[in-house]
């Protein structure tokens, strides 16, 4: 199934979407805000195929787990949301410039040093890392004037950061040689608490990643490794409830996990090491002390990767950058080929409704891809990809 | 000792540190010649590239940014020089810069955005500069 895929033009440095608003940081160092909601239902679609684009650009959850597991058990039904999903992705769908102005909500200078390196969004927070350290801004909801206004910043740290990730109430941040570090953030507020970040690993690491509450680390310098934790507590009670905290196992270096050497980079369940001409596959359980890593196997790629630039984990599959282009590895079905060097590329494993999105920004223009594939993907036997874990009260209200 | 001094104006100078032309281990290695190292280091007085004591500049060929040295390892190429000027006194010398290895080697962000503008380097090796991923011309 070919994915979807929305085409914005414009010269754009980096993309974020959250809770309904897109954000876009142009190349003049300014940020725009666009009703993502009102936007795809601006888009001239006939009704038949409305299910399709709102799982595909609005809710990345709807079509998952237990709640259709008596839908997806007849083919049918199957069969007739996988043609619908076939028949939008044979259309182009482009927003243009009015299209675009008109669903603005809010354009300000970005908060941040512009260019920055890299940016997420966690609890209405806009985070951002740079050369001179790592910034927050947050998302001015309160402010009824203008309220998707985010900022002013505020420098929480001076290191240079490479890049960045947050979980469980913490940012994980690559520092490159100076290592993986952690800063923990205000459970209640979700700004960055005082204390100074905390050094994880010494080592190399240009990208750090969440696979549940540990942390993976990708380097090109030395090996990727795994900040291995466990859940232990609890450490206190608050509110009747009972706080487990985050314990350091162990790192857990790439070599002795793969027994290779190569770029490596892992989210959720999965672990990932490219080669040349294949991709090692490794499944992460931190719930059990036996058998946390699971060796799963070779995915044997259809391109020679040439030079590995990064990579990437979302229920969809696994992404991989190379020197001109961008592979993925789907769930299920053929390896898709995106051609062309990008300035930027986005997944958004940890969010709710746009877990299938790609983002990739060219010279010209942003591709925001949908892949939708995976709701039909057995989700235990999944090689490439990460597993789609239902939140509890779904489990609770629908088995 | 540094193998040739030259005087740039305004009191500024620059000199040729030998442990980047001599093959010192660990050092990275200039593969342009000294007149050019220097010109590269006018440059970016000139276009405002020199913030502080640090400073980051490029080597023009044909005017296309170009391959000035090798990192460390004296395998990689690398084409941004890194300038410093350690005792504050404006006598400033310079290394090609690997940001693979050393982040504080990437170039500010007032000096990343100059080059965004400028068209000097394209955008996704900026980008790659900025996140430490290996990038090539």
């Amino acid at each position: 199934m070919q994915p979807l895929k929305i085409i914005l033009p414009g010269r754009f440095w980096d993309s974020q979407i959250y809770s309904g608003r897109l954000m876009l940081f142009d190349l003049e160092g300014s940020l725009r805000v666009i009703n993502w909601d009102k936007l795809i239902a601006d888009l001239d679609i006939p009704d038949d195929l409305r299910l399709a684009i709102n799982c595909g650009f609005l809710r990345s959850d709807y079509l998952y787990g237990i709640r259709m597991q008596l839908l997806f058990e007849d083919a049918e039904v199957r069969n007739l949301i996988r043609s619908k999903f076939s028949r939008l992705g044979k259309r182009s769908l482009f927003v243009n410039d009015k299209a675009n102005d008109r669903n603005t909500v809010d354009q300000q200078d970005s908060p941040f040093p512009f260019p920055h390196a890299d940016t997420t969004v966690y609890r209405n927070i806009l985070y951002a890392t740079s050369r001179s350290g790592v910034y927050y801004a947050p998302w001015g909801k309160k402010k009824k004037a203008r309220e998707n206004a985010i900022g002013p910043r505020e420098r929480v740290w001076d290191c240079p950061t490479l890049s960045l990730s947050a979980s469980y109430n913490t940012l994980a941040l690559a520092a490159g040689g100076e290592g993986l570090y952690e800063k923990g953030l205000d459970s209640e507020f979700g700004i960055p608490s005082e204390n100074e970040p905390t050094k994880t690993s010494p080592q190399n690491c240009i990208a750090a990643n969440w696979l549940y509450f540990s942390v993976y680390g990708s380097s090109h310098v030395g090996d990727g490794f795994l900040a291995d934790y466990q859940m232990v507590g609890p450490q206190n009670l608050m509110q009747d409830r009972e706080i487990k905290a985050r314990h350091l196992k162990g790192l857990i270096s790439a070599d002795s996990i793969f027994k290779k050497a190569g770029y490596s980079w892992g989210a959720k369940d999965k672990i990932y090491l490219a080669s040349e001409s294949y991709v090692s596959a490794v499944r992460y359980n931190p719930y059990t002390e036996e058998d946390r890593l699971i060796q799963l196997g070779k995915i044997d790629l259809k391109v020679q990767l040439g030079q590995v630039v990064s990579g990437g984990v979302a229920l969809f599959g696994t992404i991989i950058e190379c020197d001109k282009a961008i592979v993925v590895v789907p769930s299920d079905g053929e390896q898709i080929l995106l051609p062309g060097e990008p300035v930027c590329w986005r997944i958004f494993p940890r969010s709710r409704f746009y877990e299938n999105q790609l983002h990739v920004i060219y010279e010209d223009r942003l591709e925001i891809l949908s892949f939708n594939h995976d709701y039909f993907v057995d989700q235990k036997a999944k090689l490439s990809g990460a597993k789609f874990s239902e939140p509890s009260h779904w489990r609770d209200r629908y088995r | 000792m540094f193998l040739k001094t030259y005087q740039i104006g305004n009191g500024i100078t620059y000199c040729i540190n030998p442990v980047h032309r001599n093959k010192t281990h660990g050092k990275s290695q200039w593969a342009i010649s000294m007149p050019l190292e220097k010109d590269a280091f006018t440059n970016a007085a000139n276009q405002r590239w020199l913030l502080g004591d640090s400073g980051w500049g490029l080597y023009f060929k044909k005017g296309k940014a170009s391959y000035l040295g090798v990192a460390r390892d004296h395998q990689k190429q690398v084409f941004v020089a890194k300038f410093v000027d350690s005792g504050r006194q404006q006598s400033w010398h310079g290394y090609p810069a690997d940001h693979q290895t050393d982040t504080k080697d990437i170039p500010a962000e007032s000096v990343l955005n100059s080059w965004l503008k400028s068209g000097f380097l394209r955008r996704p090796t900026i980008r790659k500069l900025h996140r430490g991923q290996p990038c090539s011309l």
